[in-house]
């Protein structure tokens, strides 16, 4: 097997995610990109780890995994909170912090 | 007095060495707290004080005049050694070594102001009840006169220059709130404002030579002071000396801070009797005199003393002779017998005696006339304008009477009060300086044309007055003061017998030196009287002979023209004080609104600018801002790859 | 190899159909896809404890959440894909390409370096038991921190979701006063709400109630379902009693079924209406019942039976009377007439029409009996018309008639069962 296969994979699911990120409105759905962006991130890691032959690399990811479960409980508690209030679950209504 | 300071002129002054208050002295604290106390109650109070303000005005200035007494009585009882006396109150406050108890000081110069300042005081708070009588705020005229009394007592019997300064100031305040006693007059205003603004002017100098003097000596104690003057440099005296000068030229209405006094007569004529002819205009005479241990020691400074008083009391007494207003006639007499003190005073140790002996008769005679002035205006329906007067000694046969006291004694007739103390300061500046000495003889001279011209005019010659005017004599409560205030005018001169108040002041002061006279003292005191004989028949030709026109005729020489606008005092302020600071102030109005503004301004305008620019940036959508971020990775990661490559 | 290839390929697929489906649940699926043939490549990577904690943790629990929090927000609340940014999406895509590409190529450049030995060595004792050992010596103050920061999120999910009560807890007695207050107030009726559905042939929470006059209990449908305009008409369904009794009762008591069937009209102005006024209005309310007779197993059952009845109102007149004898037609329609004295039937009497708002329009003569020369009823309230023959046209009430269907659209009336499903109630 080749890593660098990989490793670009994992890149072009990042930018998949960041773009993801950048054009959908719907907060929920940002959230899923930005989990695929750890996604992809996670599997650069564990093939470094496979790559290095030791288990850093899966420590590593194990860890972006823990924390990505603590960020999405509380983001989604947060996009329930705005949408609570504001009956909107788009990204675009929470605009009032401007010039 | 040892003969090397004879020879040195003014080498030794005396010094101050108070010993403690005891007895009678131990109550001098009460003198000036009466007064006080008066004008606390009759401020404060209210219209609950009005059925009686005006009688505890009066009780509590006759209360102090009576401390007084018994303080000088005592006094006189002591030695000369002893007749220093300082109470110590508290200390005021400290600020490092700078340590200023609030301590009066009580000596023959205080005593002899102290029986004045309350004397006549009393005198004048007793015909102020006939006089206000029909005002309806006559409690609140009370409470600021005896405020004016405890401030000018502050005054004179502090023992520090920073008590002198907040007598200083407090009557300042007394005499502008009297001033503009009538305040909805516009006039009375003004004047109380210019008296005020012209007095900051004098207060500066007196500020600053306190300061130079702490500066100086560390302290502001006289008694201090009086130890360590002799040490100073002569250079820093003298600055001192003209500091205080300037502080004395602004309260004493001295050339060229002179115009607010004529002005100053706006306020009711009891004012101008107690305030601007007896007490407060002589404070500048009684700065000087106590700052003896300064003057003393700088022949310069006493030199620019002697010139003011030679110019002031010489423009005084130019301006009495074209005024129609008979308190601005008085006003002007005032000025050109103050400028006869402080010429005393610029004469050294010879003249403070007489300068204080002068400033005693003057207040009587001066209080008097003015008094009397108020008593004619009392009859004639509030009129000052003398060409509205005339023949008026038939219908105010005690006023009359009174008045012709007064003027006997400023004119210098023996044996009247003014003859004994204006004699002497003409022979003592012949004897100085003759220059000072024809100034002050043709001052006398001029001085008998005015008074006889404003005697004349109105109590003799043809009577002037409209038909509904009713002239009457004064209520008893207003000629009693007249009267006693008449015979001290004639027996004042007393005070000079054996030369009892040259000795008396003479600790203080300093003893006087032998002048020389080219002549015999009769001899001058009849070229004097020959001068002013020449006045009185000037006058007895222009005004008694002659028919006196109801309205002020307008042709006549420039000489009168500029004496009755008051030899261009105020045009002089107008024009080189007071233009040039307006234009001074535009000029600074267009400087900070164009390039002081502007260039904040500007600042301002270009941070809004580009700041309102970039706030187009905060669009407030956060994928806008991921966007940037994304961006700005993508920028490092090519960064990375760039140097790698 | 192969195996990567496949799921590369659909992994990019499902997570550009990430950037491009509408709806969120799609989005959810999608990842699902992504997360799952991740796992599958750790196990490949020799990753077997990630592979399971990616499938449980990932898919299994954070995606379920999405799901949750969806279901919470709205299932259909799916983005319009209209772009309000300007110029959002264009940028967006030179930036992300501009960094997928940069990175592919970055990535392409340098040496990731070959799989050597791979894990077997480090796996030796499995690979849970090595992770473990990491996990437990090297890394345990990171795990210790890991185990604060879930639960402060997990303290700081429940602070955000908790909702603090602002007004106090509305007690009975309290609603109990309210309502007396209400009636005080407003005269809002004490006891309950009417009951839906006039007569229990079905479950029929969608027909309103008919106060006695015959006009519709408003209270006593749900808002829900008029909002959605699924409504039925309490009077569409009297042909129905009538045709029931019929069933039940049959030919032996037609003059009792009649009865009854013109008390249910009677219960249904329009019904009374025709009934009363002119026998060829009457007669489909007769002659519907021996139509029915013939569709008898269709009939009877649901509300789409009566649908179905609406073809043989369209029958002509003469083949239902061939069925039903005209001469129990006509007591049937003098029965109401005297049934209901009260009713001031204007019977064949023309009145003066007075004109309606519109133009073409007239108002309803006194007793609601329709001006000679207009034909279309229309009613106010839903803005509809009806022509003669139309499904609902006998029951109609009409507040105002006009003469052509053309006038009453120029009214801004709209024809009865020409719009859309759902569109309805506007």
């Amino acid at each position: 097997m080749n890593p660098t296969h990989y490793i670009v994979l994992s890149a072009i699911l990042f930018s998949i995610g960041a773009v993801g990120v950048l054009v959908r409105r719907n907060a929920i759905v940002v959230f899923m990109c930005v989990e695929l962006m750890l996604n992809a991130s996670n599997l650069a890691l564990i093939t470094f780890a496979k790559v290095n032959g030791n288990l850093e690399g899966q420590i590593a990811a194990f860890f972006v995994m823990v924390v990505a479960a603590a960020e999405v409980v509380v983001g989604l508690a947060i996009i329930m909170t705005i949408f609570r209030t504001r009956r909107s679950a788009s990204v675009d209504d929470a605009s009032l912090l401007k010039y | 007095m040892s003969n090397q300071a004879l020879a040195l002129f003014s080498e030794a002054v005396p010094v101050i060495s108070p010993v403690a208050a005891d007895g009678v002295f131990s109550l001098l604290w009460l003198v000036i707290a009466l007064p006080a106390l008066g004008a606390a109650v009759l401020l404060i109070g209210g219209k609950a004080t009005d059925k009686w303000g005006h009688l505890l005005g009066t009780a509590t200035v006759a209360g102090s005049f009576a401390i007084s007494l018994a303080a000088f009585i005592g006094l006189l009882g002591r030695g000369a050694e002893d007749r220093s006396i300082e109470q110590s109150l508290w200390t005021w406050f400290e600020a490092g070594s700078y340590q200023v108890s609030f301590s009066l000081l009580y000596d023959q110069l205080s005593a002899l102001f102290l029986l004045l300042i309350t004397g006549v005081g009393s005198l004048i708070h007793i015909y102020s009840i006939g006089y206000m009588s029909h005002d309806a705020r006559r409690r609140r005229f009370f409470g600021y006169l005896n405020l004016f009394v405890a401030a000018m007592l502050v005054l004179v019997l502090s023992g520090d220059y920073l008590g002198v300064f907040m007598g200083w100031e407090g009557v300042g305040l007394a005499s502008y709130l009297l001033i503009g006693f009538w305040q909805h007059k516009d006039s009375a205003a003004m004047a109380a404002k210019k008296a005020f603004v012209v007095n900051r002017v004098g207060d500066i100098g007196m500020a600053l030579g306190a300061s130079l003097i702490f500066a100086t000596f560390g302290t502001t104690s006289f008694a201090a002071i009086s130890k360590l003057s002799e040490q100073a440099d002569p250079s820093t005296l003298t600055a001192i000396g003209l500091l205080l000068l300037l502080a004395a030229c602004g309260k004493s209405a001295q050339f060229p801070l002179q115009s607010w006094l004529l002005d100053a007569m706006e306020g009711p004529t009891p004012v101008s009797a107690l305030i601007h002819a007896a007490t407060m205009v002589t404070a500048g005479v009684y700065l000087i005199v106590r700052s003896n241990f300064i003057f003393s020691l700088t022949e310069d400074a006493r030199t620019a003393v002697m010139v003011i008083g030679c110019i002031t009391l010489l423009m005084g007494a130019v301006i009495g002779c074209a005024k129609d207003d008979i308190k601005k006639g008085l006003a002007g007499s005032t000025m050109s017998q103050i400028g006869y003190m402080i010429l005393a005073a610029g004469l050294g140790p010879v003249g403070y005696a007489l300068a204080i002996f002068h400033l005693l008769t003057h207040g009587f005679f001066k209080a008097n006339m003015f008094l009397g002035a108020g008593s004619v205006m009392h009859g004639m329906n509030d009129d000052v304008n003398m060409r509205h007067y005339g023949a008026l000694r038939k219908a105010m046969p005690v006023t009359f009477l009174t008045f012709a006291m007064g003027y006997l004694a400023i004119l210098g007739v023996p044996p009247f009060s003014g003859f004994f103390s204006k004699d002497k300061i003409i022979e003592s500046a012949f004897a100085t300086n003759p220059v000072a000495g024809m100034a002050a003889l043709i001052g006398a001279g001029v001085t008998g044309f005015y008074m006889t011209r404003m005697m004349l005019m109105t109590y003799f010659t043809a009577k002037r007055w409209e038909d509904d005017v009713h002239p009457h004599e004064s209520p008893k409560s207003m000629t009693m003061p007249l009267v006693i205030l008449a015979a001290l005018s004639i027996l004042g001169g007393v005070m000079i017998w054996g030369n009892w108040i040259v000795d008396w002041l003479a600790p203080v002061v300093g003893e006087p030196h032998e002048h020389h006279l080219a002549v015999s003292p009769i001899v001058m005191s009849a070229i004097i009287l020959a001068v002013v004989a020449v006045g009185v028949l000037t006058a007895w030709m222009l005004v008694g002979k002659r028919e006196v026109p109801r309205e002020a005729p307008t042709k006549v020489s420039a000489f009168t023209k500029a004496a009755r606008a008051d030899l261009y005092g105020d045009a002089f302020n107008e024009s080189f004080v007071i233009a040039p600071t307006m234009g001074t102030v535009k000029a600074l109005t267009v400087l900070d609104e164009h390039v002081v503004d502007g260039a904040i301004e500007g600042a301002a305008d270009s941070f809004r600018l580009s700041s309102g620019a970039l706030r187009g940036l905060q669009t407030g959508y956060v994928r806008s801002y991921a966007l940037s971020l994304l961006g700005g990775a993508a920028l490092v990661v090519i960064a990375l790859l760039v140097v790698t490559l | 190899m192969t195996t990567f290839w496949v799921l590369a390929v659909v992994m990019v697929a499902a997570a550009l159909g990430l950037l491009f489906v509408r709806k969120a649940v799609h989005c959810a699926l999608l990842l699902a896809v992504v997360m799952v043939s991740l796992a599958v490549l750790y196990l490949k990577l020799e990753a077997p404890f990630l592979f399971s904690v990616q499938i449980i943790v990932y898919t299994g629990a954070i995606l379920m959440l999405f799901l949750f929090v969806l279901m919470l927000v709205g299932v259909d609340s799916s983005d319009s894909l209209v772009e309000t940014i300007k110029g959002q999406r264009v940028f967006a895509a030179i930036v992300g390409l501009l960094f997928g590409g940069t990175m592919v190529a970055g990535i392409a450049q340098v040496s990731v370096g070959t799989v050597s030995s791979g894990l077997s060595e480090a796996n030796k004792d499995g690979n849970v038991q090595g992770l473990a050992h990491i996990l437990f010596s090297k890394y345990v103050l990171a795990f210790e921190a890991t185990s604060l920061l879930l639960i402060t999120a997990a303290v700081g999910a429940m602070v955000l979701a908790h909702r603090e009560r602002l007004t106090a807890k509305i007690g009975q007695a309290e609603m109990a006063r309210q309502r007396m207050r209400d009636y005080a107030e407003s005269g809002k009726p004490l006891g309950p709400l009417p009951a839906p559905g006039v007569f229990a042939r079905h479950n029929a929470t969608d027909t309103p109630a008919l106060l006695p006059d015959g006009s519709v209990a408003e209270a006593s449908i749900s808002r829900v379902l008029k909002a959605r305009g699924t409504v039925q008409s309490a009077p569409a369904l009297a042909d129905d009693i009538v045709e029931l009794t019929h069933d039940q009762v049959g030919h032996d008591a037609p003059e009792g079924a009649l009865a009854l069937g013109a008390s249910a009209a009677a219960a249904v102005p329009a019904a009374v209406d025709s009934a009363a006024t002119t026998p060829e209005v009457s007669e489909p309310a007769a002659t519907k019942a021996p139509a029915k007779k013939a569709t008898a197993k269709q009939a009877a059952t649901k509300k789409a039976a009566v649908k179905k009845v609406a073809p043989a109102k369209a029958a002509p007149a003469k083949a239902v009377a061939e069925k039903a004898p005209a001469k129990k037609a006509a007591p049937a329609k003098a029965a109401p007439a005297k049934k209901a004295p009260a009713k001031k039937a204007p019977a064949k009497k023309v009145e003066a029409a007075t004109p309606g708002k519109w133009s073409g329009s007239v108002m309803p003569l006194v007793g609601g009996g329709r001006p000679a020369g207009y034909d279309i009823k229309g009613n106010e309230n839903s803005m509809l018309f009806h022509r003669p023959g139309g499904r609902w046209y006998d029951i109609t009430i009409a507040e105002v008639w006009f003469d052509t269907a053309e006038a009453a659209e120029a009214a801004g009336f709209s024809e009865a069962g020409k719009r859309k499903k759902g569109g309805a109630a506007k």
